[in-house]
């Protein structure tokens, strides 16, 4: 006797699969390709689904990280900024890179670095990479950030988390670090749209013969 | 399309560390980029403010003195190039805008080669940025051989040098003592920058790798922090 195992056809969200074995009439492969192609459509419509409600979450989730980092900056900036510049320092990021990444010329940074003050926008904007750092390190476990975002995002360009951020693109920047498995592409496409062009090169860099690096022509 | 033109900065200011005296840290070492007054280059007829074209592996021969001569241009005031400008034309010269709070330019056709003791600290008037260096470069590098090196590539061989001398000039600025010898500060840091740390690795090798600059950073910041509390 043989023993077939049947979709419900017309099934509840708990019944989906849960046929029970019957003693089925012979059936064709016909009924097999419905079957199957019933099933196909079902599964077709809980991913959609899944796919739907996975882009409200990752909406939220930017939405909510963006709105932690605006409150982490705004009560970072209430600190002295000799403290905020300390902390970067001792995280072990360079000073042309704050520089950079807050916006500001490097001779403006070395004032405040020597007690000069600055704009309430420009200590906002070293509260926020200050906060960024510890989110990175807190909530996403990257323990060394500075580390992090001056390294290039991909082989194929020199374009890192910092540059992102000297744009204003923090939310890229959250993207990347919050994201278990990134994708450093997409978020470039969104930054630069062209920069696979902008960085690819006929130029390459290579060790010459007195140990130093030198620059040569690709053997494309 | 990449590599079809020369570069340009998006601003002046992404071009200089320092555009005017008194914002030159006396600290840092004199690096490729540098501006100084008052120097007389040979075959040009008098003395004037001049840029340091050589380049940043072949400024020092040991690490701390500086090369017996460096190659350095003329640099003039101009009228304003504006720096859509930059690509399609000028290409005899490096546009300086905002320089000294004006607008100059370096001229590749008035070079020559400079005696290293005839620059003083007391006559800097201008640094420049490591991306205004490897402009610099690659405008020098296309009126010599009008190849076009791409900015990012001139970077990837220039930028330890560039961190060790940021390194350096913290590490002035940041001993016990301000104010020593800048002699004395940058063989003490040469000695240090030179030697390995627990990893067996030189701090000066490790400074070629981008992912350990920030822990070689944390590293010398913690070491100076000791220095000062001994």
């Amino acid at each position: 006797m043989t023993h077939t195992r049947i979709f419900d056809r017309n099934p509840t969200g708990a019944s989906i699969g849960r046929g029970g074995d019957i003693e089925a009439p012979t059936r064709t492969i016909s009924d097999l390709v419905d079957d199957w192609g019933h099933l196909r459509n079902l599964t077709g419509i809980l991913a959609d689904d899944t796919t739907h409600l996975q882009r409200i979450a990752d909406n939220q989730h930017t939405d909510t990280l963006d709105a932690e980092l605006r409150t982490m900056a705004q009560a970072r900036s209430k600190e002295a900024l000799e403290n905020l510049l300390d902390r970067l320092s001792d995280l072990g990021f360079s000073w042309r890179d704050i520089a950079r990444a807050v916006g500001v010329s490097v001779p403006a940074l070395r004032k405040w670095r020597l007690g000069g003050t600055a704009t309430g926008e420009n200590r906002r904007r070293v509260a926020t990479l200050v906060a960024f750092c510890d989110i990175a390190n807190s909530r996403f476990c990257i323990s060394d950030v500075a580390c992090w975002l001056e390294a290039p995002l991909d082989p194929q360009t020199p374009l890192t988390g910092l540059d992102l951020m000297a744009e204003g693109r923090f939310d890229l920047v959250l993207q990347l670090v919050r994201d278990r498995d990134p994708d450093p592409q997409a978020v470039l496409d969104e930054f630069e749209p062209n920069w696979r062009d902008r960085y690819s090169s006929h130029v390459e860099v290579f060790t010459a013969p007195d140990g130093l690096p030198g620059l040569r022509l690709a053997d494309h | 399309m990449p590599e079809d033109a020369l570069e340009r900065p998006d601003a002046a200011e992404h071009l200089y560390l320092a555009a005017s005296q008194d914002e030159v840290p006396t600290a840092r070492p004199f690096m490729t980029g540098d501006v100084f007054d008052s120097i007389a280059v040979p075959g040009l007829s008098s003395a004037g403010l001049a840029i340091v074209l050589t380049h940043p592996c072949s400024m020092r021969a040991d690490g701390v003195r500086l090369a017996p001569r460096l190659l350095m241009a003329r640099v003039a005031p101009t009228s304003p190039i504006p720096l859509s400008d930059w690509r399609d034309g000028h290409f005899k010269v490096m546009p300086l805008p905002e320089l000294l709070e004006t607008h100059h330019s370096a001229r590749f056709d008035e070079i020559g080669l400079v005696e290293s003791g005839s620059l003083a600290e007391t006559t800097r008037v201008a640094c420049m940025t490591p991306y205004g260096v490897h402009l610099l470069q690659q405008r020098f590098i296309w009126h010599m051989t009008r190849f076009l090196a791409p900015t990012h590539r001139l970077a990837e061989v220039t930028e330890a040098v560039f961190e060790e001398a940021d390194l350096q000039q913290e590490w002035a600025e940041q001993s016990p003592g301000r104010g020593i010898d800048p002699q004395s500060a940058a063989e003490t840091f040469h000695e240090w920058i030179r030697s390995p740390d627990s990893s067996g690795a030189t701090r000066q090798d490790q400074l070629k790798r981008a992912d350990q600059r920030a822990g070689l950073r944390r590293q010398m910041r913690t070491h100076l922090r000791g220095r000062r509390a001994s």
